[in-house]
């Protein structure tokens, strides 16, 4: 029995926008039906700038709905004096999908925002009396109005609350990123959005200007992705996000439990610690058994015959009633006639009174005549009316019964998609359900009220399927699986991406490790936290498959810094096995230049984003527009009081410019840029060393015919691999002039961050220096080669032009001539293409030199932070690789840029 | 003689008695029409002028011979109980088609009044259907709406 306390902690959950309050709304109904009512330390609130959106969300009381509507342009231009013209009004409903008009909403609305936030806190606060706040937001970041306040309302919320009750309230966000099927303008916002909040989240020190602190206002914040693995996922994060908030206590109805509950707001805090600055997600997998579609196609299947039975049974009643209003019909207009006839006799023999002697009138009972016909007649006049007021609901009732006859083929049709539903289930990566066959189906029909008590895996114990139901539960965590299932499009390793020559090098200069099984270990590509939470009913876990701690091995050995499995008793999940993953601490930038980012959001975000022009690109933007003040003290960059547009260009290009990537992170692309270079380099010296095999073209001493054959063989052999050779000197020189500039890019980029210390410093050193020795080996040898190539194939093709001199005349039969034509064709082709070859090769020495200075600036980066470097460890090591290089054909290494590998899968 | 006389006027009063007996019944219990109590008045006046005349024939109807008084006095005396017999039967009658008129009207208000609760049956049970129906198609929504939660 699991004991419960009273949760005291106030809870408040804020969606903002159309989507971020849709999905509170969500949590709310949710909330209600698990618990039957929302309990008293909880307050659901959304905030939204189109009516409709806000209307649709029918769970949240019309108190606790925030509906900004859209100000005249002339308010709007008064509390704004940055905003833009063209941005005074927007477009569509809402914000129009512009973040600078929802900041501009902002500003004008803040008054009523904060009273309807700070009236629901401090009814909260009355109501439990606890001073603890945890605040939940949700928004989507594509749109206007979320993406657009939900930090500044974070923000003021937080020094609202701390200012008025004491205390700091726990601030979780979640935000949904667009997927890639999304227009350019939703999708650029969430990068815009991004930037913002890990410009915020980077800030953790209080820093107060004009009244508000610019400190990271989360402790967590979530990020989850609408498609995964190029699917929509909207109907999974729907689905998700309550349950993890509801399942997972952050919001526990009211009651928290004491015993069997993982997680508490300190706990998570706790295991968070340290990551705050960096981006978390959610994943969520489940493996279920359909107890409950079974249930409903069992009772559907039975009610089937029921309701046709009884429409059959309704059918014939209404054929009755039919009949019988027929008849009365007749009846009615037979009465009508015969009163009428009373009536007239009635009346003839009232005439008769006092008319002679020889008549009697009975007038009593003539008018007791009269009165009962009087009576029949109004209420047969009455009676015709309710019959026809009868036929009418017959012939609606007969419609109704044809439209329950429509309804029972949709029953009909339901229960077989039930069964389909329950046969072939539509199993996704993150949602499992057991597919039954139908004889399974019809043979638990039999068992139906013990399998009520049963555990998932005492039911497919029954049914002689526990190795199928450990492989779907147990397994996912045995194997790892779950850490590839997040909400997020996340790579979680360098070897989804990197070429594995690029990953042998840097395993050479021990920046990873490789364990036995190839899985890549780099300290630098781990998320900080992961956490597992399995959650079913106690019985349905097997200790014994759990696999104790070898999860959590594989995990911090691999993917995370720390790793935790939990397990969470849930009595009333006992034909689920939930598992819900917390990843925190996050790197979703790229871990090397040319390398895709580790939230492959971020690839269609940037892109949208590119597309804006400057002009333009304040849309996407929020944080700082109007507050020039705040911008030019946090970020060292100057503004001019009153000139708004120069001021707000200088937010706009300070956020263009802004990457969202840790500064330390920068030095761990340089190692990745090292191994670009020395695999280049590596790549270059081989070709060169090709290049040089052209020359040994071997010249015959003596002619013959098959000696001559062989020449044109040998001459036309030589002639391609010059031409490939010339080619090849083209996209080297281009290959060395962009690694060039990424060397110099990543200079550029490292200045002002502090370097790293110890080993790392002195491996990378040596990279350094290996690449330095390279480049200044490479340059003599292009010298050499670039100077004695062309007399070198001078000297083969005066050779050869002497063997063919010397072919006798009386030899020369027009096949012969044929080869020797061809010959001297070939021949001059390589004259000519030696030449530019040789100037190609000399090209390639340009750039190299100019590296050469740009990674000794990149050295006394490194050895400015490493003032106790050792530097007997730089040199040397590298020398003692070998370079093998096939001389049989022509095979020159590829000089481009691409450090990617193909074809690697998502996610791993 | 004397005794035979007697008798007859009797007898005669008795007649004229039982005709204004008749009188007094009809004009208070059988409400009859003012012309038809004419007949049993008539009656009343022709006995009360048989008794007169068979008491005074020998002054009145001296001028006739004793078997024509005789005559007229009991033709006299006949009128009015036939008058008096003929205004009972005229009532009888009347009444007797009034009965039949009333009872007319009386079946066909019951027949009517029997209809109406067969219709107002059939309207019960048509209600009936609807609920029933209401039922079902509450019931048929209830898994639709279960089947998206499910």
């Amino acid at each position: 029995m699991v004991e419960l306390r009273e949760d005291t902690v106030n809870r408040i959950v804020i969606g903002i926008g159309g989507q971020g309050s849709f999905i509170v709304n969500n949590i709310l109904r949710m909330l209600k039906r698990s618990t039957g009512k929302v309990p008293k330390n909880e307050e659901f609130l959304i905030i939204d700038t189109d009516q409709a959106s806000a209307n649709a969300c029918t769970e949240i009381e019309e108190r606790r709905k925030i509906i900004l509507s859209r100000p005249d342009t002339i308010l709007m231009k008064n509390v704004n004096q940055w905003l833009p013209d063209p941005y005074l009004s927007a477009a569509g409903a809402g914000c129009g999908q512009h973040r600078i008009y929802g900041r501009a909403m902002y500003n004008v609305h803040r008054e009523r925002i904060f009273s309807a936030i700070g009236a629901a806190a401090s009814e909260l606060r009355n109501r439990t009396g606890g001073k603890d706040f945890f605040i939940i937001m949700v928004c989507a970041f594509g749109g206007g109005t979320g993406s657009s306040m939900v930090l500044d309302v974070a923000i003021d919320v937080r020094d609202w609350i701390s200012k008025q009750f004491g205390s700091e309230p726990v601030i979780f966000g979640i935000g949904i990123l667009p997927s890639s099927k999304e227009s350019a303008l939703p999708t650029a916002n969430a990068l815009g959005t991004l930037k913002e909040l890990h410009f915020l989240m980077s800030h953790s020190e209080e820093i107060i200007i004009e009244d508000k602190n610019y400190s990271n206002p989360f402790k967590l914040f979530f990020l989850l992705g609408r498609d995964l693995q190029g699917q929509n996922r909207d109907e999974e994060l729907e689905r998700a996000i309550p349950r993890f908030l509801l399942d997972l206590g952050f919001l526990p109805g009211g009651k928290v439990e004491m015993r069997g509950k993982w997680l508490d707001l300190n706990d998570l805090q706790n295991r968070a610690r340290g990551y705050e600055n960096r981006f978390d997600t959610l994943g969520y997998y489940e493996c279920v058994f359909p107890t409950e579609k079974l249930f409903l196609y069992y009772e559907v299947e039975d009610e089937i015959p029921v309701v046709r039975e009884k429409l059959v049974e309704i059918e014939a009643r209404i054929s009755e009633i039919q009949g019988k209003i027929e008849s009365q019909r007749g009846e009615l207009e037979r009465y009508e006639a015969r009163i009428r006839e009373a009536q007239r006799v009635i009346e003839e023999y009232e005439s008769k009174e006092g008319v002679g002697l020889f008549t009697h009138v009975n007038l009593a009972a003539v008018e007791e005549g009269k009165t009962k016909l009087e009576r029949a007649r109004k209420k047969l006049s009455e009676l015709k009316e309710a019959v026809f007021d009868l036929e009418v609901r017959v012939s609606d009732a007969e419609e109704e019964k044809r439209q329950m006859e429509r309804r029972l083929e949709r029953l009909d049709a339901l229960k077989n998609r039930l069964l389909r539903e329950i046969t072939t289930p539509q199993n996704t990566r993150s949602y499992h359900q057991i597919e039954l066959s139908e004889e399974e189906v019809k043979s638990l029909k039999k068992r139906r009220e013990d399998m009520k008590k049963m555990s998932f895996k005492e039911i497919m114990e029954l049914l002689g399927r526990e190795d199928e139901y450990f492989r779907w539960t147990h397994a996912p965590i045995n194997e790892g699986d779950i850490i590839f299932n997040p909400m997020l499009n996340y790579r979680h390793s360098i070897e989804s991406t990197l070429a594995s020559r690029y990953i042998e090098l840097l395993h050479d200069y021990g920046f990873l490790e490789v364990d036995a099984q190839g899985n890549i270990m780099k300290e630098e590509e781990k998320l900080g936290h992961f956490i597992a939470v399995l959650s079913t009913r106690a019985d349905n876990f097997d200790d014994a498959r759990l696999g104790g701690g070898a999860f959590k091995s594989m995990v911090t050995e691999r993917f995370a810094k720390d790793a935790d499995v939990l397990k969470l008793d849930t009595p009333a999940r006992a034909h689920s096995f939930a598992i819900y993953t917390l990843m925190i601490g996050l790197q979703p930038w790229a871990p090397g230049p040319g390398l895709p980012p580790r939230m492959r959001e971020l690839e269609w975000l940037e892109q949208a984003y590119k597309e804006s022009d400057f002009a333009r690109l304040q849309r996407h933007h929020s944080l700082f527009y109007g507050t020039s003040k705040p911008f030019a003290i946090i970020t060292n960059i100057g503004y001019t009081p009153g000139a708004e547009e120069k001021n707000r260009d200088a937010v706009t290009n300070f956020w263009r410019n802004y990457e969202l990537i840790e500064p330390e992170a920068i030095w761990n692309n340089t190692p990745v840029v090292l191994a670009q270079c020395l695999k280049m380099f590596d790549d270059l010296l081989t070709g060169l060393d090709v290049a040089e095999g052209i020359k040994n073209l071997g010249i015959p001493d003596n002619y013959s015919i098959a000696s001559l054959t062989m020449l044109v063989h040998g001459l036309e052999k030589a002639g391609k691999s010059m031409e490939k050779l010339k080619r090849w000197t083209r996209e080297a020189s281009r290959g060395f002039g962009q690694l060039k500039s990424q060397v110099d890019d990543l200079t550029a980029r490292l200045k002002g961050i502090k370097p790293p210390a110890g080993d790392k410093a002195v491996k990378m050193l040596r990279m350094v220096d290996d690449a330095i020795r390279d480049i200044e080996i490479l340059l003599d040898r292009i010298e050499e080669i670039s100077n004695s190539f062309s007399s070198d194939i001078k000297v083969v093709v005066e050779k050869a032009t002497e063997f063919l001199g010397a072919i006798p005349s009386k030899e020369t039969t027009s096949a012969v001539i044929r080869h020797i034509t061809k010959a001297e064709s070939e021949l001059s082709r390589i004259r000519e293409d030696s030449m530019k070859a040789a100037r190609g090769i000399r090209a390639i020495g340009e750039p190299l030199a100019e590296m050469s200075s740009s990674l000794r600036e990149l050295k006394s980066m490194i050895e400015a932070g490493e003032s106790e470097l050792e530097l007997e460890q730089g040199q040397g090591q590298g020398e003692g690789k070998e370079q093998e290089q096939e001389q049989e054909q022509m095979e020159l290494p590829e000089l481009s840029l691409d450090i990617k590998e193909e074809g690697k899968g998502e996610g791993g | 003689m004397y005794m035979e006389m007697e008798l007859q006027s009797i007898a005669f009063l008795v007649v004229a008695s039982v005709l204004a007996v008749e009188v007094v019944l009809m004009l208070t219990r059988m409400k009859v029409d003012k012309m038809l109590l004419l007949m049993p008045i008539t009656g009343v006046i022709l006995a009360a002028l048989a008794f007169a005349l068979n008491e005074y024939r020998e002054k009145l109807l001296s001028s006739l011979s004793e078997s024509a008084r005789s005559v007229v006095i009991y033709a006299i005396v006949a009128m009015g109980i036939i008058l008096g017999l003929m205004g009972i039967v005229i009532w009888l009658r009347g009444e007797k088609e009034a009965k039949k008129l009333v009872a007319t009207a009386r079946s066909i208000d019951s027949a009517v009044t029997r209809m109406e609760s067969e219709i107002r049956g059939s309207g019960v049970e048509i209600e009936h259907f609807d609920e029933e129906m209401s039922d079902i198609k509450r019931r048929i929504s209830d898994y639709e709406a279960r089947e998206k939660e499910v």
